[in-house]
């Protein structure tokens, strides 16, 4: 599913260079929910933005669903995103304008689906997420909780290859995490979801399947029994 | 392709109906306003034009003016040309004047206006001097003692008002000596004084035919012969038509008698026209973009966001330059509706200028104009800054 060999994330040039990412290499499996957690700076995020194609690594390879995502174009990696990709934000991000139907069948639209697939669709997915009732409510008339399922949500309207995850979890009190990261595990195990999440809370790690530890850029440990990553 | 334009319809027309209403509110009122100021002053030159246009043909030239042959100085047989013209059809009436200096004195005071002298009921059929009398009465054709004077040349008894020489404040029933071209001087009872608005009509002076040929010791000549034709705006056609009928003389139209008057007049108006113009060009773009750079630069992270989850950049970018077209094009109907009533207003009360009352000339070309700047300044100011936005890096985007 993922193929990352060598990637490396470098910033600034000689004395000030900052190696974010330090040759890292991972595999990541049909299904898996992977959990990225370490320290402040340890490179989690910087990952996962490689992963997701937000970023482009200084160095190394990488293919996601069999394509050599490295040297794609700007408008390919963009419509990469769009039909294999599915992205969850730390703080939700929702479009303030956009009523939860709209900013979940948002992506849907670009792909061309009519209004009524995507209304059917949608309506499918927020019964998924729990949020039938809340169809034509604003971002601003729900809670953090509620906005973050919508974000989900619209992450798996096109029902992507992948759903990456940066700390959905971060502006969540406990009661809100534990129904996101239940609902996470839900989707990947009934739909058979790839999922990597970051997070640097230690009791979410009792959701993933699998946890890679990362330390200055490295990858540190990984119990990943089938060796996925080194 | 089509799909993109749909998806950036839709951000744009949720962004703007459920955005921050006073603000679009405010927009539109402004870019009206600058619609507004796109075809109020042209419209006021184009009155100013008919204005001027009008007066041409009604105080000073008729439709066509007949005048002596190349290197003649006069027209002989005039009633017979007169007969002649009179039958063209399509003609109205034709007017034989004969014009020059003359010296007019009053109480001391002197000017030297144009002397035209014509016959009264002639003129009546071709000018509406007769209609402009302000005070006493138009001339008869049996005149010969009388006169009548523009109300520039009449003047003011405080000198200081007149901003031409004039006679100081001439009344109706006064005495003026007026001294010709061939030296010979005679006294004139002032008949009535008019008030035409034309600037030269105003300052001429008038006197009948048949006392300028006793003066001179001419008859039955002219120097111009005025022509008033059925219809104004085809003088070409109708110059041809006076010729095939045997009118030998130079014939002018009223357009080629007044167009350096007109020229730079409208040469002057087109300056500052286009001055405001841009202007007002300008405050729109920088209004709008001001507007759009705002929205974008709030939005930032929303946009990287989007641009993140799959949305292309053009997408972005087209929604924008919806909401900046929604924005040009509302901002023109509010325009639209401010002019109405702005023109209708001063249709019912002209603005009055020195040469009289202008109505805005509000032409369909100046309209169109107005739309398509507006539109061409909202494309420009709804892309530049979205592309501006949309061009940063997704993540420094979502990072704010």
């Amino acid at each position: 599913m993922i193929e990352g060999s060598g990637l490396a994330k470098i910033y600034g040039k000689g004395s000030v260079e900052v190696r974010a990412l330090d040759g890292v290499d991972i595999h990541i499996r049909k299904g898996e929910f992977v959990g990225i957690t370490g320290a402040s700076g340890s490179g989690k995020s910087t990952l996962l933005h490689l992963l997701g194609l937000l970023d482009r690594p200084t160095t190394g390879s990488l293919a996601i669903d069999g394509v050599e995502v490295s040297s794609l174009s700007e408008r390919e990696r963009t419509l990469f995103r769009l039909n294999r990709l599915g992205y969850v934000f730390q703080d939700y991000a929702l479009v303030p304008e956009l009523t939860a139907e709209e900013n979940i069948y948002l992506p849907s639209k670009v792909r061309g689906m009519t209004a009524k697939e995507c209304t059917r669709a949608c309506r499918d997915i927020l019964g998924l997420v729990g949020l039938r009732d809340r169809v034509s409510f604003l971002p601003g008339e729900m809670s953090g909780g509620e906005q973050q399922r919508v974000a989900i949500a619209r992450a798996l309207i096109n029902n992507p290859a992948i759903v990456l995850a940066d700390e959905p979890c971060a502006n969540l009190d406990t009661r809100n995490s534990t129904l996101i990261l239940e609902l996470i595990q839900k989707l990947n195990r009934e739909l058979n979801q790839t999922v990597l999440m970051v997070s640097h809370e230690e009791w979410h790690q009792r959701y993933f399947d699998r946890v890679i530890v990362m330390q200055d850029g490295k990858i540190i440990s990984d119990n990943d029994s089938a060796g996925g990553a080194q | 392709m089509l799909e993109d334009e749909r998806v950036a319809f839709f951000l744009a027309s949720r962004l703007i109906t459920r955005g921050n209403k006073g603000t679009l509110v405010l927009t539109i009122m402004i870019i009206a306003m600058v619609f507004v100021n796109l075809i109020f002053l042209p419209s006021i030159i184009a009155g100013v034009v008919v204005l001027f246009n009008q007066q041409s043909i009604d105080y000073s030239y008729g439709n066509l003016v007949i005048e002596p042959r190349e290197n003649e100085l006069v027209i002989l047989n005039v009633k017979e040309l007169q007969q002649k013209i009179n039958r063209i059809p399509g003609v109205v009436a034709s007017s034989p004047r004969y014009t020059s200096g003359a010296t007019i004195v009053y109480k001391g005071r002197s000017a030297s206006p144009l002397l035209v002298a014509m016959n009264p009921e002639d003129e009546k059929q071709v000018l509406k001097i007769s209609t402009k009398i302000i005070s006493g009465d138009y001339l008869n054709e049996a005149d010969t003692d009388q006169i009548l004077i523009g109300k520039t040349l009449a003047g003011n008894r405080d000198q200081k008002v007149d901003r031409v020489a004039s006679l100081g404040g001439a009344e109706v029933g006064k005495t003026v000596a007026v001294t010709f071209i061939n030296g010979v001087t005679r006294s004139y009872r002032i008949k009535g004084i008019l008030y035409s608005g034309s600037a030269s009509t105003d300052s001429n002076a008038f006197i009948t035919k048949k006392e300028i040929e006793s003066v001179l010791g001419r008859s039955d000549t002219a120097n111009q012969v005025l022509v008033r034709t059925t219809t104004t705006g085809d003088e070409n056609a109708m110059r041809l038509t006076l010729m095939q009928y045997g009118v030998q003389q130079q014939i002018w139209t009223w357009q080629d008698k007044s167009a350096d008057f007109l020229k730079s007049i409208v040469g002057s108006f087109d300056i500052i026209n286009f001055i405001s113009t841009i202007v007002s060009l300008i405050i729109a773009v920088v209004i709008i973009f001001i507007v759009i750079f705002i929205n974008t630069v709030y939005r930032r992270k929303q946009i990287g966001i989007l641009q993140a989850i799959g949305i292309d950049r053009s997408i972005i970018i087209k929604s924008y330059i919806f909401q900046a077209l929604f924005i040009c094009v509302c901002g023109t109907v509010a325009g639209c509706i401010l002019l109405a009533a702005v023109l209708q207003y001063l249709t019912a009360s002209p603005l009055v200028f020195p040469g009289g009352p202008v109505a805005p000339v509000l032409e369909p070309l100046l309209v169109f104009r107005a739309v398509a700047s507006l539109f061409i300044v909202s494309l420009i100011a709804g892309y530049v800054p979205s592309w501006l936005t949309t061009r940063e890096e997704i993540l420094s985007a979502i990072r704010g």
